[in-house]
């Protein structure tokens, strides 16, 4: 039996989307960006031997890096917030950039890295205090609905049986 | 005659089976008439009849899942308050060669064009 499936729909959630992944894509290329002034200053500083002008450089695109990842990380926030399951695919990603980071400059790594790793501790704690609330406020689902004169009718249980199925696969996406 | 609200966001579910399809959204008020029916004609948005006060659209589905709805006699709808449910009832779809409602009005777009912008 193949597994259930669960789509998203709705102009809200689709907006939302999109806008988030704009956001990334505008944090992805201001990070681009601010890589490459970083490299340029830390060339010109040591090569060209204009350590000044290298150094400004070089803060400019640390600056443009911080930046960017701050919008990025806002928007893989909201992104995440409407599709739980990339959170999983997002930790797993960080967890690679940060063995990848280990590579870099260690001032890149000592400002870029935490400032990422908070990121994703905000979207832990969003999703945490999330699940929290609706745990609290959780009550079991009786298998029962309402006829048109408001009466409770017992569902049939084959029914109530897969609508609790899916009611668990969406708690455990959340 | 009172106008289409835009439901905003709701889930479709399948069943394993592949021939069941649940919409899950937020509670309404009142209940449902005794003969709720969704009018679709297989793109992105359809009309749920719930009773005669309360006429939703229910705006950008999925496009994955549009054939699957669009060939089903019956759905089952929830909903939903956080995650406890309030009832769930099936309701019968009617399959129309075009909506009869103006979506322009609606400020609605097609999937495709929503994400362009």
């Amino acid at each position: 039996m193949s597994e259930e499936k669960i789509y998203e729909c709705g102009g809200e959630q689709k907006a939302e989307k999109i806008k988030a992944l704009k956001e990334i894509a505008k944090g992805s290329l201001a990070m681009a960006a601010g890589g490459v002034l970083y490299h340029a200053g830390f060339a010109m500083g040591s090569s060209a031997g204009d350590g000044y002008l290298g150094g400004a450089v070089a803060m400019t695109g640390i600056g443009a890096v911080l930046g960017g990842a701050a919008v990025a990380g806002r928007g893989a926030i909201r992104f995440v917030d409407n599709s739980p399951k990339l959170k999983k695919a997002l930790i797993f990603g960080y967890k690679n950039a940060e063995k990848a980071a280990n590579k870099m400059h260690s001032f890149v790594k000592a400002k870029v890295a935490p400032f990422v790793k908070k990121a994703i501790e905000n979207v832990n704690t969003n999703t945490k205090s999330l699940s929290d609330k609706v745990k609290m406020e959780s009550i079991p689902f009786e298998a029962y609905k309402h006829n048109e004169n408001g009466e409770a009718e017992l569902v049939h249980s084959n029914t109530a049986a897969k609508v609790n199925a899916f009611m668990s696969k969406l708690k455990r996406e959340r | 005659m009172q106008d289409f609200t835009k439901e905003g966001s709701f889930l479709i579910a399948e069943s394993g089976l592949g021939n069941e399809l649940y919409v899950f959204m937020e509670a309404k008020k009142d209940h449902p008439c005794s003969a709720p029916k969704i009018v679709y004609d297989g793109n992105d948005h359809a009309l749920f009849y719930r009773n005669d006060d309360q006429k939703i659209i229910l705006d950008y589905i999925h496009p994955d899942i549009r054939d699957k709805l669009r060939k089903s006699h019956q759905i089952m709808v929830v909903e939903t308050i956080l995650e406890n449910i309030k009832e769930s009832y099936m309701v019968d779809m009617e399959m129309v060669q075009k909506l009869p409602v103006d979506l322009k009005k609606y400020d609605l777009q097609n999937w495709e064009e929503a994400s362009l912008q």
